[in-house]
């Protein structure tokens, strides 16, 4: 910014030391010619006066000036200037003594450089001594201004140098200019950049050619191409031009309908430079120069428009291009002559083209704050989404903790509970266990009190009986008569003893495993204790082997085993059909199979047989631990249990135990 | 002469009947059966049996069973129970429903048997 503002400063300080007009002592009376001239010969009766001081003509013509110098005018060191450099063909002829016109000078831009009287990018002619009328035949492919001046050296040299000295801070400005954007193209790698410096470049050289110092410089050799070069330099400028104008304006994103017509200029400055290739010189540079216009208009209003859409860098771009249109104007009315020939207005392209570069390369750096501001800006975001991140980590994480501390909490008190509850199953089992027994302790006290109440019967109908015939009042007391009365008390009192003696092999509560256990008693007992449960058509089968060895283990809980299973048997039957019980001896120990015709078990409910609270009958009926505990008594008794069954056939159960 | 009424009973064990005749005997005729289908033959051939005292608990027929079917094939049977067994919901329902008309529980109460009797024959 500094540096750009400082180069500003500069180019304000060279407009206002910017040299005065050189003295016009000298007036030149110059006549211009009616219709083109074609050949070497020079008709001066065609040759009319112009009062001006400059005179213009249209392109692609031979032109004829006359310049007359008021004989009281001293003509030592005075030279005739032509501040003017895009001229093909410039020839000076004058009379000589003898009254002959000769060509004194033939030169321009179709020659080469050193066809020029002096080494100057304008054309600078000396004046022969008492010689007071010139002649000028010149063509130019391009718009002609010819402005003449008669100078003395003095003014000469200070017009010269001004010129030279100005152009040269332009090239300055111009290639600090460059160079500087160039840095910053290296360093930003932004296109804009790239291409400012080659619009830079290009119209450097433009102006160097609108100067004429591409001819004395740079083509001073190659008259074809230096003829040529203005109007090329100038399609060229066009082309880098739109480049840099799209990309700076970034129109392609922001009004593409802008960017065509400015991209539009490229095919039209092409064929422009085709017409040049092709030898419509005149053409292709009126070409080039209503391209430019057109490039100029759009580009202008593209500014606008985004200027007011709030494009920032649009406002330096808007005024550096107003500038420099602003200094095309001047520069066109100046030549055209609309406004009085000025030289210092002369170089008001120079001074139009370096505001503009300046401000463009203003805009470049601003660009280069707007980036930087965005970034700042975009990295400022990024550093709060970090910053937001890491805190929303560590608002996660406490969350994350606390539902650790709180989950933590929950297992151990379902840890606490699942060990309460697994308390209270091994209380509820130990509870179910006992009421398993109690079940069973219920089945038997019914069919005890029932087998009970029968001999019980005999025993009071005995006693009954033997009461009635005792007190008999004729009192013929037969001793025979008492006899079947005692025999039913006799009856009565074996049955019963019978039937408590069984009772006690159950009701045992000894937990010894070293019991010497008879199976085939059990399984009297248990039949007997079930014999209630025996009705209808259900037929019992015992094959009990008399042999059958003792075996080592717990009365009790062998009696709840066989009374378990054989109950179960009855309970299938529902009422009908065959319970057969087999003891035998096998290898190393006792088999007891109970074997029933009845409903029998199905596939599905058989993987479940053991399963603890599995059961099959109405709720309240079954405590579901029966075969549960079957089996765990068995296992205790180191011996096994199979169960086969087939619905509706039957079921077997074979029941091992072993005697060692 | 009068001639006594007819008891028909029917229980598995020969004492219970041998105690049930030296007890009844007396006051009515005592017709015995150790067999409930046996005992249904003897009411198809005798009509005149109209009073029967069953055992529940008896092997190939129970007593409920027996008083069942006696009450289909015949009519005005008055049936009691004589058991051991203690009273289940279903001699209740029995007792509800008019299948039997009283339940006596062993050892027999032959005082209260007589006094149900009685008051069932009218007598």
């Amino acid at each position: 910014m500094k540096s750009s503002r400082f180069f500003f400063l500069l180019l304000i300080t060279v407009a206002a030391f910017s040299p005065s007009i050189p003295a016009q002592e000298i007036s030149i009376s110059a006549r211009a010619m009616d219709h083109a001239l074609d050949g070497s010969s020079l008709p001066v009766q065609k040759f009319h006066s112009l009062e001006k001081k400059t005179a213009h003509f249209d392109n692609g013509k031979w032109i004829g000036v006359k310049l007359e110098i008021p004989k009281t005018q001293n003509l030592d060191d005075h030279f005739i200037y032509l501040s003017y450099s895009l001229l093909d063909t410039v020839e000076l002829w004058a009379t000589d003594e003898h009254g002959e016109l000769s060509m004194l000078y033939q030169t321009g831009q179709a020659f080469p450089f050193d066809t020029r009287p002096y080494s100057s990018s304008d054309f600078v002619f000396p004046v022969q001594s008492e010689t007071y009328v010139y002649y000028l035949r010149i063509y130019s492919s391009k718009p002609i201004v010819l402005p003449f001046q008669l100078v003395s050296t003095q003014d000469l040299v200070k017009s010269l140098t001004t010129k030279d000295f100005l152009f040269g801070i332009y090239i300055g400005i111009m290639l600090v200019m460059f160079l500087y954007n160039a840095a910053l193209f290296l360093v930003t790698r932004d296109k804009s950049y790239a291409f400012y410096i080659l619009f830079l470049f290009t119209l450097a050289l433009a102006q160097a050619a609108l100067f004429g110092y591409t001819d004395r410089f740079v083509l001073a050799n190659w008259p074809l191409i230096n003829l040529k070069y203005a109007a090329l330099s100038g399609a060229i400028v066009g082309i880098f031009t739109s480049f840099f104008v799209v990309h700076f304006l970034q129109l392609r994103r922001s009004a593409p309908v802008f960017a065509k017509l400015i991209y539009a200029i490229i095919p039209l400055d092409l064929l422009g430079i085709i017409l040049l290739v092709s030898g419509w010189d005149a053409l292709a540079y009126h070409w080039v120069s209503f391209v430019s216009l057109y490039g100029s208009v759009v580009g202008i209003i593209a500014a606008v428009k985004l200027f007011r859409r709030g494009f920032q860098p649009a406002v330096y771009f808007l005024y550096g291009w107003s500038i420099f249109l602003l200094s095309v104007i001047v520069f066109a009315l100046n030549n055209l002559d609309i406004i009085p020939y000025n030289p210092v207005l002369r170089g008001s392209m120079l001074y139009g083209s370096s505001i503009e570069v300046v401000l463009l390369s203003i805009a470049l750096a601003d660009r280069i704050n707007v980036l930087r501001r965005e970034r700042e800006k975009s990295q400022k975001k990024a550093l709060e989404m970090t910053r937001e991140n890491a805190r929303i980590i560590r608002e996660i994480n406490t969350q994350l903790e606390e539902k650790v501390q709180l989950r933590t909490e929950e297992l151990q008190q379902t840890n606490e509970d699942l060990k309460n509850t697994l308390a209270h199953l091994k209380a509820t089992h130990t509870k179910l266990a006992q009421s398993e027994k109690m079940a069973s302790l219920g089945v038997l006290t019914a069919g005890v009190a029932h087998e009970l109440n029968n001999p019980l019967n005999y025993i009071y109908g005995g006693y009954s009986a033997i009461e009635e015939e005792v007190k008999k009042e004729d009192s013929e007391f037969d001793k025979k008569s008492l006899t079947p009365y005692l025999e039913w008390v006799k009856v009565g009192a074996e049955k019963a003893i019978e039937i408590v003696k069984s009772l006690n092999i159950y009701s045992r509560s000894n937990e010894s495993q070293m019991e010497n256990c008879d199976m085939n008693a059990i399984i009297e007992a248990s039949v007997l204790i079930l014999q209630h449960k025996i009705r209808g058509q259900i037929e019992l089968q015992k094959e009990l082997d008399p042999n059958l060895k003792s075996i080592k283990g717990n009365n009790g809980k062998l009696h709840q085993v066989l009374l378990n299973i054989t109950g179960n048997a009855i309970d299938a039957l529902e009422g009908k059909g065959r319970i057969r019980l087999v003891t035998r001896n096998v290898e190393n120990g006792i088999e007891c199979v109970i074997t029933d015709n009845g409903s029998g078990i199905s596939d599905e409910n058989m993987k479940h047989i053991f399963d603890p609270f599995f059961t099959t009958k109405a709720p309240g009926s079954g405590t579901g631990l029966g075969l549960s505990i079957v089996q765990s008594i068995i296992r205790e008794h180191g011996g096994r249990i199979e169960i086969n069954s087939k619905l509706n056939q039957g079921t077997e159960v074979t029941i091992f135990l072993p005697n060692a | 002469m009068e001639t006594k009424p007819k008891i028909l009973c029917i229980d598995d064990e020969e004492i219970n009947l041998y105690i049930l005749k030296r007890f009844m005997g007396e006051k009515y005729e005592i017709i015995t059966s150790n067999e409930p289908h046996e005992a249904l033959r003897i009411l198809e051939q005798d009509g005149e049996i109209e009073l029967i005292i069953t055992d529940m608990h008896m092997p190939l027929m129970n007593g409920l069973e027996f008083a069942r079917e006696a009450q289909k094939r015949f009519e005005n049977k008055k049936i009691f129970m004589l058991s051991g067994f203690a009273m289940t919901s279903e001699i209740q329902n029995a007792l509800d429903s008019g299948l039997i008309l009283d339940y006596f529980s062993k050892p027999a109460d032959f005082v209260k048997i007589h006094h149900v009797l009685e008051q069932h024959t009218g007598q």
